[in-house]
């Protein structure tokens, strides 16, 4: 089982990657996601695999059994999830906002730090254009 | 402790240069601070020569050996009485030559910073101390050099000279660590020349420690700094450049000969560069028409020949050099200070637009008669001893080296002559001046005439430093004690004989100038010649244009390029560490039920699908199916709060992504079918390799896990059974406490973005 999982992770991550070298903005933020859920499997899976034992302190008993999962790398993959979460957040968010302020969802069409500024013309007199 | 009273009485006194007004007395208040100074090391004198030398020492970085240490033997004396001494003379000369233009109180604020550190190199024990002074006098001197920053010329010659003395300095640096570890103690007067000879890294040290010396004193290749440095006003040039700092260098070479002389490559690499520069340094001043620009050559000729002298090494050749020094410091300040006078008096610098001064300026000229005759060495001067010491050193001496020193002495004796002769002729003939040619005030006169009177008067009795200065100094140098008697008539020797014919040819080719020097002028002038400024900006554009064209080919600004490089490195990386770990990743492995590998499937093909498939709505469903088939993957294996976290914001991240993709226009893969076979190869490399790695991990467990005692305290201490939970929420409450705050500054990242209309079209 181990050894599906790891090959399972490698593929997330050569898709994930693949897609992070696209052009396509929308493409890099789903292949951000892949590299998140690649990430989390590959601690998980290289803290090793136990079959439903989860890290609970039986009724009557005050230290964890042996034999169960290991409490400490699933409490860092419930962290990376949320952060994980939050940042797919703020990329869309990225991603929809430079696509409405570019026009184009091409990364290379990005091609300066900051939008041309509006032509005087169609200023009005609150500045907003 | 009273050095350190002194090196700090002239620091302390910067901010005075600062605050005080700029009035005459300003200078000279300002100069009682180096002149009790010098009248303190005149009070040490004594002690230095009965071998009792005043030191003072504190514990710096006492794990690394490193001290604040302090010793007035008689080499420091002499360097120290030359700073203080001289220093004092260019304060009030400065004040007079700025003559309250504003910026004075800066210029002499500096010179003191500048002389302090400059105390601080000569008096100090510990080699480190003694790098750190080394330093602040190259920081110190680029400001002064760059005074008159406004103009471009001011600013490349400080950056020049900074350049060259502090790539010289690191490469002291270097040294001077090796060789505290070749002798084992910083400590300049406890190294022992045994000890670093018997090291393996004695060679390493002596290049080094020759690097640092060779570019603070200007010896050839490094010598072209020095005359960029003439754009300082003149106070800077005459204190720095003729007295002070350049002679860092020779000071250095002076202080380590106890050290580094014996080894085998100090005597041919010190006395070649010595003898090069001497020679380069004289043939160059005799083409120049700038009076400043002609110093500035014979300065560094002057240079060459105490380096020289050094790399000779013999008692002789050690006293010669500590007289020379002493020599030179006066004939040399006494003429940078008076060419200073004639710039300020007639606006101009340039021979060749001066004539008939003496009327008009005759205490200007009778400094730079007595400067020229010093410059020459022949006469009732202190340089004279010198030289004269230094030619019977070189005949004492018969091996080659003895040789070529004499060689260069005579040759650049003549050539010197010539120099004082162009020096001196503005002086006669018709008066000749773009303005009105006057004297300059007392303040510009009282430094060259006193500093002139000196190099006349120490050489007419020189038994009054012989014994107490000379004598020490050479001592320290030649690492024993050793006799002085100074005689300014040694008889009709083969000394003066060499000396007297330098001198004719000199005043021969003297009056010949600029005739005699039109051919080889043009051949220096030639295009191809390669001379030390044009090397200079070879290098220094070429650096330039060298990173230009680095940055532009690794800088192209595509982010997928660095992502690629990025990748193929940890690739690279990677593989290399396995190879070199070579451990197997054969184990016994869980057989996975047919559910499991169905659920494993599942997450491949999702994944496949999103590469591959250019719908949007395919595209959030295959990654809908990845993210749940994850938390199955979680559940079925012991970790049940992941299962559920990773299912709600599996949940929150589909609706996000329908909500967004919605509004995005539909996926196309851009980019040529090449460019995607090669990301994609580059990617499955990676996905080969994390694979691998992951295997490869699961056998390889380093240290003790610290899990076993969540598990063990989770209950008895925290009072919860669920392990993760009381990670998150009591053990590791801060991080999650962090892991809010990214929440937190996400979601208002977000709500910034949607809402900003300012951006849109």
């Amino acid at each position: 089982m181990e050894l599906l999982l790891a090959v399972t992770v490698g593929w997330l991550y050569a898709c994930g990657l693949y897609l992070l070298l696209r052009r396509t903005l929308a493409q890099v933020v789903i292949g951000l996601a892949l590299l998140t859920n690649g990430t989390n499997l590959l601690i998980f899976v290289a803290a090793g695999l136990v079959r439903g034992e989860p890290p609970l302190i039986g009724e009557g008993q005050e230290v964890l059994a042996a034999g169960t999962a290991d409490p400490l790398p699933q409490a860092l993959i419930l962290t990376a999830i949320v952060i994980g979460f939050a940042i797919q957040a703020f990329a869309m968010a990225l991603a929809y906002r430079v696509y409405r302020s570019v026009g184009s969802d091409d990364i290379d069409a990005l091609t300066t730090t900051e939008p041309p500024p509006p032509p005087v013309a169609v200023q009005t007199a609150e500045g907003e254009p | 402790m009273g050095l350190v009273v002194a090196i700090a009485a002239v620091f302390l006194a910067v901010p005075l240069a600062l605050l005080l007004p700029a009035r005459r007395w300003r200078g000279l208040l300002l100069a009682a601070v180096p002149a009790g100074v010098f009248a303190y090391f005149v009070s040490l004198l004594d002690r230095a020569a009965e071998g009792r030398p005043l030191a003072w020492s504190a514990e710096w970085f006492p794990s690394l050996g490193v001290e604040l240490a302090f010793r007035a033997d008689g080499l420091a004396l002499l360097f120290g009485l030359l700073i203080a001494g001289i220093g004092a003379f260019i304060l009030v000369y400065a004040e007079a030559y700025m003559a309250g233009k504003p910026g004075a109180g800066r210029l002499e604020a500096t010179l003191l910073a500048f002389m302090g550190a400059m105390l601080g190199v000569v008096l100090a024990d510990d080699v480190i101390t003694l790098f750190v002074a080394w330093e602040l006098t190259s920081v110190t001197s680029f400001l002064l050099i760059s005074f008159e920053q406004e103009k471009l010329k001011a600013r490349k010659a400080a950056v020049q000279a900074l350049l060259v003395t502090g790539a010289g300095g690191l490469a002291l640096l270097a040294g001077l660590v090796v060789l505290g570890q070749a002798a084992g103690t910083y400590r300049v007067s406890a190294m022992s020349a045994e000890a670093v000879a018997g090291s393996s890294l004695a060679t390493g040290a002596l290049v080094l420690v020759l690097l640092g010396a060779f570019t603070k004193s200007a010896q050839v290749p490094f010598h072209f700094w020095l005359p960029g440095a003439m754009a300082a006003p003149t106070p800077v040039s005459a204190y720095l450049h003729s007295a002070t700092m350049v002679k860092a260098g020779v000071y250095l070479l002076a202080r380590l000969h106890p050290v580094l002389g014996d080894l085998e490559g100090w005597r041919p690499a010190v006395v070649s560069a010595g003898a090069a520069t001497l020679a380069v340094g004289a043939f160059v001043a005799v083409h120049e028409r700038d009076l400043k620009r002609i110093l500035a050559f014979t300065t560094v000729g002057a240079l060459g020949f105490l380096t020289m002298l050094l790399g000779l090494g013999t008692e002789l050749a050690i006293k010669a050099a500590m007289v020379f020094v002493a020599g030179h410091a006066l004939y040399k300040g006494a003429l940078f200070m008076a060419a200073g006078a004639i710039d300020h008096g007639t606006g101009t610098r340039m021979v060749d637009e001066l004539g008939g001064l003496r009327r008009a300026m005759p205490w200007t000229f009778a400094a730079v008669a007595a400067g020229s005759i010093g410059l020459a060495g022949f006469g009732p001067v202190l340089a004279f001893i010198g030289k004269e010491a230094a030619l019977e050193a070189g005949l004492e001496d018969g091996g080659a080296a003895g040789g070529w020193a004499l060689a260069a002495i005579v040759f650049s004796g003549a050539l010197f002559t010539a120099a004082a002769v162009v020096l001196l002729r503005p002086f006669f003939g018709a008066e000749r001046a773009p303005g009105h040619p006057h004297e300059g005030s007392a303040g510009l006169l009282a430094g060259p005439l006193a500093l002139g009177a000196l190099s006349f008067g120490l050489a007419l009795a020189p038994g009054v430093i012989e014994g107490r200065l000379i004598a020490p100094a050479a001592a320290a140098v030649a690492g024993e004690p050793v006799k002085v008697s100074l005689k300014l008539w040694h008889g009709f020797n083969t000394a003066l004989g060499l000396s007297a014919l330098s001198v004719g040819g000199g005043v021969l080719l003297g009056f010949a100038v600029p005739r005699a020097t039109a051919l080889t002028g043009r051949l220096m002038g030639a295009r191809w010649f390669p001379s030390g400024p044009k090397v200079y900006d070879w290098l220094y554009y070429g650096m330039q244009r060298l990173a230009r064209f680095h940055t532009v080919w690794m800088q192209r600004g595509y982010l997928r390029g660095y992502i690629a490089v990025v990748l193929l490195t940890f690739v690279g990386l990677a593989w290399a560490a396995l190879v070199r770990w070579g451990g197997s990743i054969e184990r016994d492995w869980l057989t996975p039920a047919f559910y499991e590998a169905a659920v494993a499937a599942t997450i491949v093909a999702g994944a496949t699908t999103a590469i591959v498939h250019m719908s949007r709505l395919a595209a959030v469903t295959a990654l809908g199916a990845v993210g749940f088939g994850v938390a199955i993957v979680y559940a079925l294996f012991g970790a049940p709060d992941l299962a559920l976290t990773q299912i709600v914001m599996e949940t929150l991240t589909v609706m996000l992504f329908v909500l967004v993709f919605y509004r995005l226009p539909k996926l196309v893969d851009r980019g040529p079918m090449r460019r995607r076979l090669r990301d994609g190869a580059i990617a499955l490399a990676v996905g080969v390799t994390m694979t691998v790695l992951v295997l490869a991990s699961l056998g390889h467990q380093q240290g003790q896990p610290i899990s076993s005692y969540f598990g063990e305290t989770a209950y008895l201490e925290a009072f919860g059974k669920n392990v993760v939970n009381v990670i998150l929420v009591d053990f590791r409450s801060l991080d999650t406490l962090g892991e809010i705050v990214v929440l937190g500054t996400a979601a208002f990242g977000v709500f910034a973005l949607l809402r900003v209309r300012r951006w849109s079209r």
